[in-house]
């Protein structure tokens, strides 16, 4: 099945290989024309290095160090510091992001500014490939205008790459049948402006590694001794495309770019929440087709007024399929059932958003800017199910149009730099109410506005060349959805007194070089972070009420936390990196209070001044690398990698509720291996990695076992010019 | 000064490190003094909410009525995975649910050490569990889907409880040739064994809207026991539906072999037609009684009967609701009762507070020696409540420092 879209992706290679090649009069990228702002492309360190003196907390990987490794977006994020995502399993596998607690659609996440939350299960960071990117970009609590979001805990943005001639294209093989590759490219003309820039991924896992596990005897039902078994029904694939054709460096644009991104997965599903439950019929899939139009330029109109501008429409369907009449368990005996595995379905949901975020910039004189941000996204969502045509929810669609409008005012000068922003957030939520008057169901659509505004500043300064201090704070929002507000006429109530989730995010941080120069090179990095989260809100379901439920504000939390990373070099040989997070979530809420048809209970929460239960709060990463040159050439390079993860146990339900709990997540260390060699003046690349070099037990959610000790070899083709 | 930086480095990282190290240290041993095993042991199967969801415990206790106490989960109580509902079948209780999966976890007093038989997993979550003969030895567990599209299969299992395994599977297929659910499907409400026959109350139900459609007579099917093989489905017009989503409440056998049918038709109806009434299927017979017809709203302390449970000698303990059903999901306004199903009289219960249900669950209560034993919470306090059953008067218990009790009993 892989075969003709692996072909695909060669043939896409070999097209823009052919490009790259015979290109006479080319050009660097439009980038080069930027002013304010420094662009990747002209030094990617000098960026990174910018990027991270900003007066937010921030993190940036440099993706260009990974483009050797087999990792995705995800186990890249997953090194820096504030950042757990828990996964299900192996490739593809359901996960869970958090950012400094933070989890769900509280993080945003964003493609070149774009909000991709909504680009389907095939375009998530797990399956993005870390060549796409140039970097990728971690904000903590506040977050700059040009993001325009209601994020409450912070944000990731991947940027691309935005080379103007290069190809670089790789395939890679390894454990449980796992093939990886990526094309990426871009062809610019000089003369005449045309450009095209693409990238294409496809992933492929049987992700058929070993569990240990106790199955079930269908015929008694008790469970059996604990067995080492293999995954049978966990195969993943996706492959996706990003085009972008246009023109560059002209008088009317900088770029000027139509495109589209497309791809689609197929996944199946072989555990439900925990280990014992396991499927062997159930699937789901994905595609997206996101026609996008980029657009950029620089002294609009007047001197030192840019503007930028995204536009793009995601159509996304995501299905989910149960109809195998027949019940498994791990050692893939069956038994007939009647309807399906659990529930039959084959759940469509049609998804239609329109986004544009247009940022616009102006630079009032060498000290001050203005920069303006206006982001709308307006998402449709129609659900069917052949399975269940008369489900009453698939009836009328729900939607939901967001506008976000930011003002920043930033000052520069040698030392010091200072941003202070408003930001205000506009909701539109459209649903349906059930009005019926008797047993005949009778539905009418209805919908609510709100307005809310949040505000914010960083600030930094340069006490001396090697010391940097920085502080920021922002009053945050995560607005509700459309379900959350208007219900969905059936089984949630609609709560128009709904208050959006908000938080007071606060983060103060030191840079230190102390040893900038010479054989030794040592910086350290320490964030403080404080958040504190009000009205968060959750499904109510009163015990007696097994369907009638609602959305409400429920749940205040306290996060105060540290983090600190150590790097250090020598020689431009060997270096490393160690971090940590520790992160003390406290449960805020003080009573449950509980409005329903019958009026309004408030009870204790047993858990108020107890750690949040089911997330990691102390964890941390440590890398060790060396680069040799054994060809005797800087660019013929071996370099050695070794990566340790750590992740203190913690419980999954309130530890001190009950005796002796069991549901605990137990402490984990993973060690990552990996070698790569570059021939060819770094023309080819030949990488090597062992992941769980230990075979450790890992596990995340629910005790869900994560894959043991795998390999993976990666060839990779660069050139550029 | 490279060397001294380098110095204060490590050191404030080894400072870092220990402070984290520290702050990672839990206590796992409570220290406090286990709970003796001498005497009467009382189980209770405990529901705690926070804002992050709820999680279940199963405590036990050798006294629920010291009324100076307080029953905590703070390092006591013995987590349970997933959603669970509770049964107390002779000296056993079992937590039954899970996540995913529904296990059965057994809980019993053996030698000196409150112990538990796992590893039995049913196919789906039961609907119902009841003791068939009232001997404390099997338990029948009714699974019946929530809607066509999880299932069409009505199971009756029967587990040993002393061995917690499955010793028979009986499969009804579900539709409408069978019983009268038309294009709709069905809920169960109740089962009580009597001889060889089986009574099962059930309410025709739309399991899309959740909407109860069919508001204007009791249904019964009555199946051959032990094999379960339906023999016919009966109703009645004199009242509504018997039984309520999940109350597990619909019907009950006499030790005379008399069938007592509970209709309130408040918890969990979206309508209602006819006024509460109890129906009688006389021991031999296998339709209703024509001449029995207990108004259970028209006698003195009357309401709706919205939990209960069998307490021999014809008489129920039950939570009669009283004043307007606000709501399809309103279980509220409720008070402790007795309910003599021979004698057509319900005796209200002196001290009872008024308080709300716990809904689509079993009853948390069981009776020993002339007394029942049941939660309730008034003002937001969750106590447990003995009621003497001779005297119909309750006094308040311990306190019980959780968000619901789902279950109670006693194991010893």
């Amino acid at each position: 099945m892989h075969i003709w879209k692996l072909g695909a992706l060669v043939l896409l290679a070999s097209i823009t290989s052919v490009h790259a090649q015979h290109r006479q009069d080319t050009i660097a990228s439009d980038t080069l024309k930027r002013k304010n702002v420094e662009e990747v492309r002209v030094d990617g360190n000098v960026t990174l290095k910018n990027l991270k003196e900003q007066a937010y907390n921030i993190n940036v990987i440099d993706a260009k160090m990974l483009y050797n490794s087999s990792l995705d977006i995800n186990q890249a994020l997953n090194r820096t510091t504030g950042v757990r995502i828990r996964e299900d399993g192996g490739l593809g596998s359901a996960f869970n992001f958090s950012l400094n607690g933070f989890t769900g659609r509280q993080v945003k996440f964003f493609m070149d500014g774009l909000p991709m939350d909504n680009f389907g299960s095939s375009l998530t960071l797990n399956n993005l490939p870390t060549t796409m990117a140039e970097r990728i970009e971690i904000y903590k609590g506040v977050l700059p205008v040009s993001l325009g979001a209601d994020a409450l805990g912070g944000a990731v943005n991947i940027v691309t790459r935005k080379n103007a001639n290069y190809l670089d294209a790789s395939y890679g093989f390894g454990s449980f049948n796992t093939h990886k590759a990526s094309v990426n490219g871009a062809y610019t003309n000089a003369a005449n402006g045309f450009t095209v820039r693409a990238n294409a991924f496809y992933n492929y896992s049987d992700n058929n590694y070993r569990v240990r596990v106790r199955p079930v005897d269908l015929t008694t039902g008790q469970l059996m001794e604990e067995q080492t078994v293999r995954r049978f029904h966990d195969s993943y694939q996706s492959i996706g495309a990003q085009v972008d054709v246009g023109v560059t460096d002209r008088s009317y644009a900088d770029h000027l770019l139509f495109g589209a991104i497309l791809s689609e997965n197929d996944r199946d599903i072989q555990t439900g929440v925990t280990m014992q439950q396991v499927f062997g019929g159930r699937t789901s899939n994905s595609n997206s087709i996101i026609p996008t139009l980029k657009y950029k330029k620089t002294d609009l109109f007047v001197e030192n007024l840019d503007l930028t501008l995204f536009s793009a429409y995601n159509i996304t369907t995501n299905n989910f399929i149960d109809t195998t009449r027949l019940r498994y368990n791990w050692l893939q005996e069956t038994v007939p059932t009647t309807a399906a595995e659990v529930f039959r379905s084959q759940l469509k949901n049609r998804d239609k958003e329109l986004l544009t975020t247009a940022n616009l910039a102006y630079q009032l004189d060498q000290h001050q800017s203005l920069s303006l941000n206006y982001l709308l996204t307006d998402f449709r969502r129609q659900s069917s199910d052949v399975e269940n045509p008369n489900d009453p929810t698939f009836l009328m669609p729900q939607g939901l149009r967001k506008q976000n409008l930011g003002l920043a005012w930033q000052t520069t000068y040698e030392r010091f730099t200072a941003t202070a922003f408003g930001k205000l957030f506009l909701l539109d939520a459209k649903s349906f109410e059930n009005v019926s008057r008797n047993n005949v169901p009778e539905y009418a659509p209805t919908n609510i506005s709100r307005t809310n505004g949040g505000y914010g500043a960083a600030i930094s300064y340069f006490f001396r060349d090697d010391l940097q201090a920085k502080a920021s704070y922002e009053r945050t929002y995560r607005l509700p959805e459309a379900i959350e507000l208007l219900g969905d006429g059936l089984f949630v109530r609609r709560n128009s007194n709904l208050r959006p989730e908000r938080s007071d995010n606060l983060n103060i941080g030191a840079l230190y070089t102390v040893l900038s120069e010479g054989t030794h090179r040592l910086n350290l990095e320490g964030n403080f972070i404080f958040r504190n989260a009000k009205d968060y809100i959750r499904q109510d379901q009163q015990q007696s009420q097994p369907v009638d439920r609602q959305f409400i504000n429920v749940g205040n939390v306290r996060t105060v936390g540290a983090e600190a990373e150590i790097r250090y070099g020598w020689n431009n040989r060997l270096f490393a990196t160690v971090n940590a997070t520790y992160q003390h979530i406290t449960d805020r809420t003080e009573f449950l209070v509980s409005e329903n048809l019958t009026g309004v209970t408030r009870t204790p929460n047993l858990n108020f001044g107890y750690r949040i239960p089911n997330m990691p709060y102390f964890f941390g990463n440590a890398n060790l690398g060396a680069r040799f040159e054994p060809l005797g050439n800087d660019r013929d390079v071996l370099n050695v990698n070794y990566n340790i993860n750590f992740v203190e146990r913690y419980y999954l339900t309130p530890n001190q509720l009950g005796l002796n709990n069991t549901d605990i997540i137990p402490r984990q260390v993973s060690h990552d291996i990996t070698a790569d060699m570059a021939f060819g003046q770094g023309k080819y690349v030949i990488a090597a990695e062992c992941r769980n070099l230990l075979n450790s037990e890992l596990f995340d959610n629910y005790l869900l076992q994560k894959p043991g000790r795998s390999f993976f070899l990666k060839l990779r083709y660069f050139i550029t010019k | 000064m490279n060397t001294l930086k380098l110095t204060q480095i490590v050191r404030s990282s080894l400072c870092f490190a220990v402070a984290l190290g520290l702050a990672s240290c839990s206590k796992d041993d409570n220290g406090l003094p286990p709970i003796p095993l001498d005497g009467n042991v009382y189980t209770l199967g405990l529901g705690v909410t926070t804002p992050e969801g709820t999680t279940n415990y199963v405590a036990y206790t050798n006294d629920l009525m010291n009324a100076n106490s307080t029953i905590s989960l703070i390092n006591n109580g013995i987590l349970q995975e997933g959603y669970r509902d509770y049964a107390n079948i002779g000296n056993y209780f079992q937590a039954v649910g899970g996540l995913g999966l529904t296990d059965v976890n057994t809980y019993y007093v053996q030698g000196n050490s409150f112990t538990v038989k796992t590893g039995l997993n049913l196919s789906s979550r039961p609907v119902d569990t009841m003791d068939p003969d009232g001997k404390g030895t099997s338990m029948i567990a009714v699974t019946l889907p929530s809607n066509p599209s999880e299932g069409t299969d009505l199971t009756f299992l029967t587990i040993n409880t002393a061995s917690n395994a499955i010793t028979s599977t009986k499969k009804v297929a579900v539709n409408k040739t069978s019983f009268p659910i038309g294009d709709e499907w069905m809920l169960h409400t109740g089962l009580a064994i009597r001889g060889n026959q089986a009574f099962q109350t059930i309410v025709p139900f739309d399991a899309t809207g959740w909407n109860t459609r069919v508001v204007d007579r009791t249904y019964v099917a009555v199946y051959s026991y032990p094999d379960f093989v339906l023999q016919n489905v009966i109703s009645d017009e004199r009242t509504g539906p018997a039984g309520a989503f999940g109350t597990r409440s619909g019907v009950f056998a006499t030790e005379s072999g008399d069938v007592y049918t509970i209709s309130h038709s408040g918890y969990g109806y979206n309508d209602r037609s006819k006024a509460p009434a109890v129906l009688k299927i006389a021991a031999g017979a296998s339709t209703f009684d024509p001449d029995y017809l207990f108004k259970t709203a028209e006698v003195a302390n009357g309401g709706r009967i919205v939990h209960a449970i069998y307490i021999g000698n014809n008489k129920l303990f039950a939570t009669v609701s009283t004043g307007e059903q606000a709501s399809q999901w309103a279980d509220d306004n409720l008070k402790f009762a007795i309910v003599d199903l021979k004698e057509e009289t319900i005796t209200a219960v002196a001290g009872s507070p008024t308080f709300s249900g716990n809904g689509g669950r079993s009853f948390a209560a069981f009776h020993r020696n002339g007394k029942a034993y049941a939660a309730a919470s008034v003002n937001d306090v969750l106590n447990i409540y003995e009621v003497d059953l001779n005297t119909a008067t309750a006094r308040k218990g311990a306190k019980v420092e959780a968000s619901f009790v789902g279950g109670l009993g006693q194991v010893k």
